[in-house]
Order: C-alpha cells, then sequence, then structure tokens
C-alpha cells in the first residue's frame, strides 16, 4: 500500500516538475519561430516586405500609429490644420500644454519597424550559407532597404523628439539588456547619414514594376532622404547634390496640373511624380476616414487656407490655382482634408474605399528642395525659377506671386516656404519646414515659429504659449510617459521636467 | 482502501496547491495610494522644505494640509523663505501669529490646479487669504519659465499629493497690502493721472480695502466673488506728452467744463472716471475675454480687443469707419494692488462721444463663417455649425444650427442671400442667443426679420433683450398682407425689411404700395421698444414656446432709434441700404 502511494507520489511528482519546462513548450501554430525562417531568399524578402507593411499600421481605430504619428508629427502643431471637434490630447498640443502623456508622444510603432529592419539586417547575410541561389547582390538590395528604411524613421525620430535611443542591433531574445539611453543629435545623424550611403550603395534603381518602385525605396528615394536630410543638418552642396542624382535619373516628372491632377497624384497614387509612398489599399486602409471624416477631429484651418491660398476675384474656377478648394481641402465638406477623402476633386470616397496613398517624397519635393539648396548658396535665381516651375504646374494664383529681387535671400526663403504649404498641405510637412526654416543658422528666424503658434493660441494663454516656443527645447516632444517607466536609461526633454534649477 | 484514495486526493490538492504557488510570488500593494499628504511630503523632504514645515507649524496651519481635501500650496523653498526673513530682518519669531498666518494663506487655494489650467494673468481662484495670485510663462536666460505674481518661479510644478498639488516656488509670496490709489501715487510714471484720481476723489474710492475674510471655497463651486475690488487703466505721463498735456492743469484745461474736477457731472470727473473699473477685477486676459467693460462713468462702457498679440481699447469699427484703439502695455500691466489691480495704458483715450445710431445686423455675419472665405455668402452652400463654433451664438445643446446661402429665386431676397438655419422647438434648440454689435446707448426699436409661411407649423418664440422680455410675439407663420401700406403695417408692429428690384410687383406698381410678391413671406417683426443702457454688446435671445415642426430662417435683426423713420431705408441682397422710392 505504502508503496503505491509512493508511486503515485513520484509520478505526481514528475508531472508537476516538468510543467514548469516541456510539457508546456509547445511551438506557436500561427507563426513561424526564427530557426525556421531564414532558410531562403524568399524569407528575407517576405522579411523585408514585413518592413514596409508595418509603416501601415496595424489599428483603424484612433491609436497613434505611424500613418497617424506621420501626419499629426507634421501637421498638429503647425498653421494648416484646426481641431474641429474636441480631441482632448489634440487640445493640450493647441494650448500649449504637451505633456508626456499626450499620446503624440508614442514612437513605439517607430521603433518596431526599426527592429524590423536591423532583424532582417543581422540574419539576412546567413541565408546565402543555406540557399546558394541567394546572389550576393541580391542580399544586399535587401539590405538597402532595411538601410534606407531605418535610416527614414531615425530621421522622423530625430526631428521629432531631437535625442532619442540608437538602437542598430537587432532584438531577437529576451536577454538581452533593454535600457538603451538617448544618443545626441550628433550621433543620430551619423547614423542616418552613414545608413542613407550604404543603402544609395546598395539599393537598386527600379525594382521592375510601378508598385514597387513607388512602395519601396529605390536609389532615388535614398537620394530624396538624403536631400531632406542635408537641409536640416544645413549642408546644402550635398542637398543640391543628391537632389541631381533623381532630377538626372530622368524617372519622374511632375503631374499635368489639369483636371485628372488630382485623381492622377493622390485619388489613384503611384504616379509617374511619386517617389515614396504608404501603398494603402483595399484590404489595408488607412486611419484618415476616421480622424478626418467619420469623427472630423481635424479639418483645414481657414485662417491658414485664406493667407496661403487667397481668394482671387478675376480667375474662373477652372482656372484656379489647381491645389486650392479640391485640391487640399473641401470647403463645401466643411473644409474637410481631401487629399485622403476624395476619389476626384469633387467625390468624396466611401469610408469602405478609404485607402489613399500617403506620399512621403514626390517629384516636386525634390524640386523645391533643390530650390531650398541653392538659395542658401545665394544662387536666388535658380531657387526662384524652379519655384516658378511648381507654381506654373499647380496654375498658382498671381496674389501669391510674392518676392522681392533674387538677391534678397529673405524673401526668396519666405517665398519658398509659402509655395511648400501650398504645394504640400497635408503631407506631413508643415512643422518640419517651419521648424528647419526657423533653427537654421542658430535660429535666425525663431519669430517665424512664434508668429505660426501665435495664429492659433487661444486668446487667454498667448503671452504663455509664445515664450513656451521661445525655449527651443519645447520645439522637440517629450519622451512619452510610458517609455519613461521601461526604460530607466531614458532622460525626459529638460523642458518637460517639472523641475528646473531645483 | 477508498480513505486511502480519498486521502490521497486531499493530498494531491494541496500538493498542487503548493506546486502552483511556487512558480509565482507577488507582492500585491494593498494601499490605494501611495502619495503622502501635502503636510508629510514637506516633512519627508526637510532638504527642500524644512523652514516651510516649520511656517506651517508655527501658523498653526499644518492640520488642514495633513487632512484630506483638494488643495494647490505654493511652497518656498528654504533659500527661499532664508532669503524673505534676510529682507524683513526678522526670524520666524518676530512676526505675529496674524501676520504668520496670512503669509501662509497666500500660498493655499482651496481646489487642485495644474499648470495647464493656468492662463495668462490671475489664477482661477483666490487664495485662502483672499487675493488672488497671477501666473504667466516668461523666457529668460533661454528658458521657459512659469512665474507667480511676475517675481516667483515655479522650480519644481505639479508634484502630486494626496490631498492636492504643490508648486516649489522660488521667492516668498508676499500679499500686496496696499490700496490702488496708493500705489498709482507712488509711481512716478502715473504723477498726472494719479493727481486727475486725486482731484475728482477718485483716489478716495480706489484706497476702499476689500474683506480678506475668507471666502467660501467648495472645490465643486463656481467661485462667488462679491467683494468689491477695482481695476484701474492707468493712463502714463509719457502717453499725456504725446498728447499735447504736459501737466495735470493741462488736463484740466483740456478735460473739465465745470471748473470743479470734484463734481460727479463735470467731464474730467468723468474722463477719469472712465479709466476705472467698479467691483470688477479684470487682470488683461480677462479683460480680452470679456471683450466690453462698463466703467465708473455712468453707463460708459470701453471695448477690449486683441489684434495680434496686442490689446488694444476702444477699438472699434463704428458706422464703416475704423477707430484706432488706445493700446494696454501687456509686459508692464497686471499689477496687483491690495484692492484690484492697475494697467499701463500708454496711449491716452477719453469717453467717446456717439449719438444712437440705426444697426441693420445681418446675423449670419459671424466671424467664423466670414473665414470660411469658400462657404460665406456663396451661393448654393449649406453648412451644420456646431454648438460652440461660434463665439457670438449660444444655444445650449449639441444640436447643430444651419447657415445656409440661397442660389436660387430666394437668394435674390435674403440679405446677402444669407440665413440662419435654427430648430427653435423643446425637443430642438429651446432658445438661441446672439451676441449684439455695438449699440450705442438710447432707446430703440427692435425687429425680427425673418421668412415667413403662413398657415405652416413653423416656430413661435418670445425675444429677450439683455435677459429682459420684450412685449410682442414672433410667429413665424405669420405672412405680409399684401395690400397693407408700409404705415398700416407699422401700426400693427409689421414691416417688409428687403427690397428686390427685380420683384416683379416693384416693377410693376413703381408706386404704393411696396410689397413682395412671395406672399408677403419676409417679414420684419418689431419685437418691442428697448432702452438700450450702454454702449456696446448685448444680448438677444429667442425662447420657444410652441412645437412647431419647421425651422426659423433669421435673416437680419433692425435696431432702429425711436424717434427714426422704421420701415424705410430697406436692405437689398447686396447688404446695401435702399431709401424709399419718389413716389410719382
Amino acid at each position: 500500500m505504502k508503496k503505491v502511494r509512493l508511486i503515485i507520489l513520484i509520478i505526481l511528482g514528475s508531472f508537476t516538475f516538468n510543467s514548469c519546462s516541456d510539457w508546456l513548450y509547445l511551438e506557436p501554430q500561427d507563426g513561424i519561430i526564427v530557426q525556421e525562417f531564414w532558410k531562403s531568399k524568399e524569407d528575407v524578402e517576405a522579411a523585408v516586405m514585413g518592413c514596409y507593411a508595418s509603416l501601415l499600421g496595424n489599428n483603424q481605430g484612433s491609436g497613434y500609429d505611424i500613418p497617424q504619428q506621420l501626419f499629426l508629427w507634421g501637421e498638429l502643431r503647425a498653421d494648416m490644420v484646426t481641431t474641429s471637434r474636441l480631441n482632448t490630447d489634440f487640445q493640450y498640443v493647441v494650448n500649449g500644454d504637451i505633456l508626456p502623456d499626450n499620446r503624440l508622444c508614442e514612437w513605439g510603432a517607430f521603433y518596431r519597424t526599426i527592429n524590423y529592419c536591423n532583424t532582417v539586417l543581422h540574419y539576412a547575410p546567413g541565408v546565402q550559407d543555406v540557399d546558394p541561389s541567394f546572389t550576393t547582390k541580391a542580399l544586399q538590395h535587401y539590405e538597402g532597404e532595411a538601410y534606407g528604411l531605418r535610416a527614414l524613421m531615425y530621421f522622423y525620430l530625430v526631428r521629432v523628439f531631437d535625442e532619442v535611443p540608437l538602437k542598430t542591433n537587432a532584438t531577437t531574445n529576451d536577454g538581452e539588456k533593454f535600457a538603451v539611453p538617448k544618443s545626441s543629435r550628433t550621433e543620430i545623424f551619423n547614423l542616418i547619414k552613414s545608413d542613407l550611403k550604404k543603402a544609395e550603395e546598395y539599393a537598386p534603381e527600379s525594382y521592375g514594376d510601378i508598385a514597387s518602385n513607388k512602395g519601396r525605396l529605390t536609389k532615388y528615394a535614398i537620394n530624396a532622404i538624403q536631400a531632406d536630410v542635408y537641409l536640416w543638418t544645413e549642408q546644402y552642396d550635398s542637398a543640391l547634390l543628391a537632389c541631381n542624382k533623381v532630377i538626372d535619373g530622368k524617372k519622374y516628372s511632375l503631374v499635368p496640373g489639369d483636371k485628372e491632377w488630382f485623381t492622377t497624384l493622390y485619388g489613384t497614387g503611384n504616379s509617374i511624380e511619386s517617389i515614396f509612398e504608404l501603398q494603402f489599399s483595399q484590404d489595408k486602409q488607412n486611419p484618415y476616414y476616421n480622424i478626418f471624416r467619420t469623427r472630423r477631429y481635424l479639418v483645414a484651418s481657414p485662417v491658414a487656407i485664406e493667407e496661403y491660398f487667397p481668394q482671387d476675384e478675376y480667375t474662373l474656377p477652372q482656372d484656379a490655382d489647381v491645389r486650392a478648394d479640391g485640391g487640399s481641402y473641401k470647403s463645401s465638406d466643411n473644409y474637410s482634408i481631401w487629399k485622403y477623402l476624395g476619389i476626384n476633386r469633387e467625390d468624396l470616397r466611401a469610408e469602405s474605399e478609404s485607402w489613399a496613398h500617403f506620399i512621403i517624397y514626390r517629384y516636386a519635393d525634390i524640386l523645391l528642395m533643390k530650390s531650398e539648396a541653392l538659395a542658401q548658396l545665394n544662387r536666388g535665381q535658380d531657387a526662384l525659377d524652379l519655384i516658378h516651375q511648381i507654381r506654373n504646374r499647380a496654375k498658382a494664383s498671381k496674389i501669391s506671386d510674392v518676392w522681392g529681387g533674387a538677391t534678397d535671400k529673405r524673401s526668396v526663403n519666405e517665398f519658398l516656404l509659402a509655395e511648400r504649404a501650398r504645394e504640400f498641405a497635408y503631407e506631413g510637412k508643415r512643422w518640419f519646414d517651419i521648424l528647419r526654416f526657423a533653427r537654421r543658422n542658430h535660429y535666425e528666424n525663431k519669430q517665424l515659429l512664434i508668429d505660426m503658434v501665435l495664429k492659433a493660441a487661444p486668446p487667454d494663454k498667448q503671452l504663455t504659449i509664445k515664450n513656451k516656443y521661445e525655449d527651443t527645447l519645447s520645439h522637440y516632444l517629450p519622451i512619452y510617459f510610458g517609455e519613461l517607466d521601461a526604460n530607466p536609461a531614458l532622460v525626459q526633454n529638460p523642458f518637460y521636467e517639472t523641475q528646473q534649477n531645483f | 482502501m477508498k480513505i486511502m484514495i480519498n486521502r490521497l486526493i486531499v493530498a494531491f490538492v494541496i500538493l498542487g496547491g503548493v506546486l502552483l504557488n511556487s512558480c509565482k510570488k507577488v507582492d500585491y500593494v494593498q494601499a490605494t495610494s501611495n502619495d503622502v499628504l501635502i503636510g508629510t511630503y514637506f516633512k519627508d523632504n526637510p532638504d527642500n522644505f524644512s523652514e516651510f514645515y516649520d511656517l506651517l507649524q508655527k501658523s498653526g496651519n499644518l492640520s488642514f494640509l495633513d487632512a484630506y481635501g483638494t488643495y494647490t500650496c505654493f511652497a518656498p523653498t528654504n533659500d527661499a523663505i532664508d532669503a524673505f526673513l534676510k529682507k524683513k530682518g526678522k526670524t520666524l519669531d518676530d512676526f505675529t501669529q496674524k501676520e504668520l498666518t496670512d503669509l501662509v494663506r497666500y500660498h493655499i487655494i482651496i481646489d487642485t490646479l495644474n499648470t495647464t489650467q493656468f492662463t495668462d494673468g490671475k489664477l482661477p481662484k483666490p487664495t485662502m487669504y483672499g487675493q488672488y495670485l497671477t501666473a504667466r510663462t516668461y523666457f529668460e536666460n533661454g528658458e521657459a519659465k512659469i512665474k507667480i505674481n511676475k517675481y516667483s518661479t515655479i522650480v519644481h510644478r505639479d508634484i502630486h499629493a494626496a490631498n492636492g498639488i504643490i508648486h516649489a516656488i522660488s521667492t516668498v509670496l508676499d500679499p500686496v497690502t496696499k490700496p490702488i490709489a496708493t500705489m498709482i501715487d507712488e509711481d512716478p510714471q502715473f504723477s498726472i493721472f494719479s493727481a486727475a484720481l486725486k482731484a475728482t476723489t477718485l483716489a478716495d474710492t480706489l484706497k476702499l480695502m476689500p474683506s480678506m475674510e475668507a471666502i467660501p471655497t467648495d472645490p465643486d463651486q463656481p467661485v462667488v466673488d462679491n467683494r468689491r475690488w477695482f481695476t484701474v487703466l492707468a493712463v502714463t505721463d509719457e502717453a499725456y506728452h504725446k498728447d499735447g498735456i504736459n501737466s495735470f492743469e493741462d488736463l484740466k484745461t483740456r478735460y473739465s467744463d465745470t471748473g470743479d474736477p470734484s463734481n460727479p457731472e463735470d467731464s474730467l470727473y468723468l474722463y477719469t472716471a472712465y479709466h476705472c473699473l467698479d467691483n470688477s477685477l479684470k487682470y488683461v486676459t480677462d479683460m480680452v475675454m470679456e471683450r466690453s467693460l462698463v466703467t465708473m462713468a455712468p453707463l460708459e462702457v470701453i471695448t477690449i480687443k486683441l489684434k495680434g498679440d496686442s490689446v488694444l481699447v476702444n477699438e472699434e469699427v463704428f458706422n464703416g469707419k475704423l477707430e484706432r484703439g488706445a493700446p494696454v502695455d501687456r509686459l508692464n500691466s497686471d499689477i496687483t494692488a491690495g484692492n484690484g489691480v492697475y494697467h499701463v495704458m500708454t496711449k491716452n483715450f477719453g469717453i467717446k462721444v456717439r449719438n444712437p445710431m440705426p444697426v441693420y445686423w445681418d446675423v449670419a455675419n459671424q466671424p467664423e463663417l466670414r473665414k470660411m472665405v469658400g462657404i460665406f455668402r456663396k451661393p448654393g452652400q449649406y453648412l451644420d455649425v456646431q454648438y460652440g463654433q461660434l463665439a457670438g451664438v449660444n444655444w445650449g445643446t449639441n444640436s447643430t444650427i444651419g447657415y445656409a446661402v440661397d442660389a436660387g429665386w430666394m437668394g435674390q431676397y435674403y440679405v446677402y442671400s444669407d440665413y440662419l438655419d435654427i430648430n427653435l422647438r423643446q425637443q430642438g434648440i429651446p432658445w438661441i442667443e446672439f451676441t449684439s454689435p455695438l449699440i450705442v446707448k438710447g432707446k430703440y426699436k427692435l425687429w425680427v426679420c425673418t421668412r415667413n409661411v403662413s398657415q405652416a407649423r413653423r416656430p413661435i418664440f418670445m425675444v429677450y433683450f439683455d435677459g429682459e422680455q420684450l412685449p410682442n410675439l414672433c410667429d413665424n407663420n405669420v405672412t405680409i398682407p399684401e395690400d397693407l401700406s408700409d404705415d398700416d403695417l407699422e401700426l400693427t408692429g409689421y414691416k417688409r425689411y428687403n427690397f428686390n428690384p427685380n420683384d416683379s410687383t416693384v416693377v410693376a406698381a413703381a408706386g404704393e404700395p411696396f410689397w413682395t410678391d412671395l406672399h408677403g413671406r419676409f417679414v420684419g417683426r418689431l419685437a418691442g421698444t428697448i432702452d438700450v443702457p450702454t454702449t456696446g454688446k448685448h444680448t438677444i435671445k429667442f425662447v420657444t414656446i410652441n412645437d412647431g415642426r419647421d425651422h426659423v430662417w433669421l435673416d437680419m435683426i433692425h435696431i432702429i432709434p425711436y424717434d427714426d423713420p422704421q420701415t424705410w431705408p430697406r436692405v437689398d441682397k447686396n447688404g446695401i441700404l435702399v431709401d424709399r422710392p419718389e413716389s410719382n
């Protein structure tokens, strides 16, 4: 009897001991584990496609994934949008009270994509050992895309947060040290530039079909990012060089400003003008319909519209600036942000058709970035010619054709900035444009930024907001409180610290 | 055996329980909050707050900060208190109990105020001492800083304690005890203005101090502060010099008509009183938000306008002309006194003498709508206006009202072709209130101009002017009989308010009677006679009394001086006033 009891106990005991390890050990049935992946060049391709897919975000609701952040970071703090319905996070931004719990500060999605890129860079070279058909050239193409995408992600982060942790190795197991401190702006830009250099060397000029050439990073897309980066770091010769590489490639041209302009560029997407865009589709829709139409959190700001697209009494509607009513916004739809809502100039998309692409770079941007570099290199007339090329395409109104002489650098700059506002309205560029122009030459034009925020400031907070923006640290967002909790090595942007000299 | 098996099961269950537990050990926090009470926080942080803690104890104010409640405490650091004592040349023991209590209570507000709730100017609630504190963000030495009362920097903001919020400050806040009149007198830049205050005896009034007894401060209730505060817009000597006034004598010569400025009828007295607000504590931001303020000159108001970031007094478009205002020196204003606040005016301004003027008000002409250039007065447009979207129109429910521009036939009749489409009924919008344009004080007749339809179920409503009900009902089912002359119509309280030159009857008859061929549907209804007490903006409110099915189509409101002709001029679709044609 005692024996039986003992045996039972032993059996029971072994049973329970096992339960902590093998018995519970199962391989996931709905996913692939790393040991079984990275076996062929198809696996590498799938992983790279996964990097791009991660840009589209994984929710449609009110969360703040990459597609939302690209828009919000570029527009919410600037003057082209206004809050229409109450949204607490947005209202705090307008009131100048950005706190670390504002979801505008969530960067998680960007690091997710960075980690995907890091994973590709970590595992892809090893695949050559197991898949002999995986050529070095093919490997380099994929590596180029991963380097380019990682650089683009860090370029957004450094412009929004100024200093962020640099993570360049793949997170492949739980044993790793996660507490990575922030790196300096210089270190981040060094990584971005070196990544882009490798990407430029590796990435192909073409992937063979239009959709891939617009949705994946080609060599020209890398050049476009480079131009933007060099403008930000005030290296105008390099920026000019990068723009010229795209122009000399002769792969892109402006979509004519006729009545098909909207449909071609925004309604359908993947146009001849586009260099890199987020390709939403019927299956993977964008989150913009919800923000701009269903909930109407954000609409075009009538004040800005009036300033950038002034009414021209002497022009017939069909001859008006194509980017005005029915292009960037739609006045008859309560000033909704039309670029993501219209099929064409007149008709609204159905909610189930909300797959308008988000354009990150297009040829017009190359021309205006080149113009910006030229203006800084004291080639004012060349800069003006490019601005007028863009204006002529869009049939811009004479009223907005305001500039001094070609040698008046300040007036050329102001003209360029206003033209960028018109051309890239609601394409997530405005705040970065204002900040880039304001901070140039040790914040030579800080007033530009302050004048802009004052326009939207509530009257009872005007002076407070003005003085907050005088502090240049406030031009960058705080680190989200959740990140600070999770990573003890992070230090908050001092502007958002609750203590000062204490 | 059975027993054995039972025992085994028991053993198994126990064993299982033990094993399962052994996998995880969790320390559950058993408190609802880790926050300490405000008083305890100071006790726990002696490096920074030992002296403030000491002060709280000595003044007998610690007890409530160590009990549950809602407080905001501005806590001076040890350095701040040292500096304060050094400046006063005293130690804490040299102060009386009352002085210590006043000092401490000047640092505490009964409510929880985060820095995000601060606006430029006074904090939303007074301190326990009774005076208000001010807050504003400054940019100094490359850093944005929030300062309380302009001199005390917040060095650690928004420290959350269980019973409120602590803001650590760099300088002790000292209650202001001098009245406005004394402070202006002591400020050398106001020598002329101060002399005027004294000569008019207004200085005596401006020396009255309000009671500093702590007012009821239930955090859930809005503060009702009925104490007598004053606000003064003081003109600097420099501003007077620019206006050719170099001494008080010059000022007297310019303004005094009886030669005795202390006489309340004297125009220098009125001039000076026009710079003072009674029963009113208005920091610059408060003035901006209110837009028009009653002064101590009987029934005279000043208006405030925000242009960019400059604040202007009496800048108004009047009768089609822009009258330039006097700027408030925003940086140096908001000077707190013991009985109010005063501001620095860098330009002289006086009472505007104005006679009653008719107001032909196109109600849909709201600034927010005007900015929507693609919609405003563009034929065929219709806009759902959300509640809260128009600063000058309030209707208290979440429903929308419509802004419509008629593209068709009616567009020839509506003034500017546009109107407001209001679902005025119990189940829709039971009332709607409009802020009027500037109306000069005087006696007027108020006409509500709508498009009506007879024998329909359109709204019937009462009109209120500044909260006072006017005698006549506005019934939107009434249309104007075609055969009544203007004069006969006016006797019944109706008029034709708009003018369409292409109206078939106008063209055909070319003489009396002038009526529209829309079966008299565009109707001006006399709501009543109003006495406008002060020049400024007033409120006009419609309150429904029936449950109509259709909406009010509101085009205009006419406010015409009582003695002026009421039925002409009429307004055409371009907003142009058309005089009564010569009859042939």
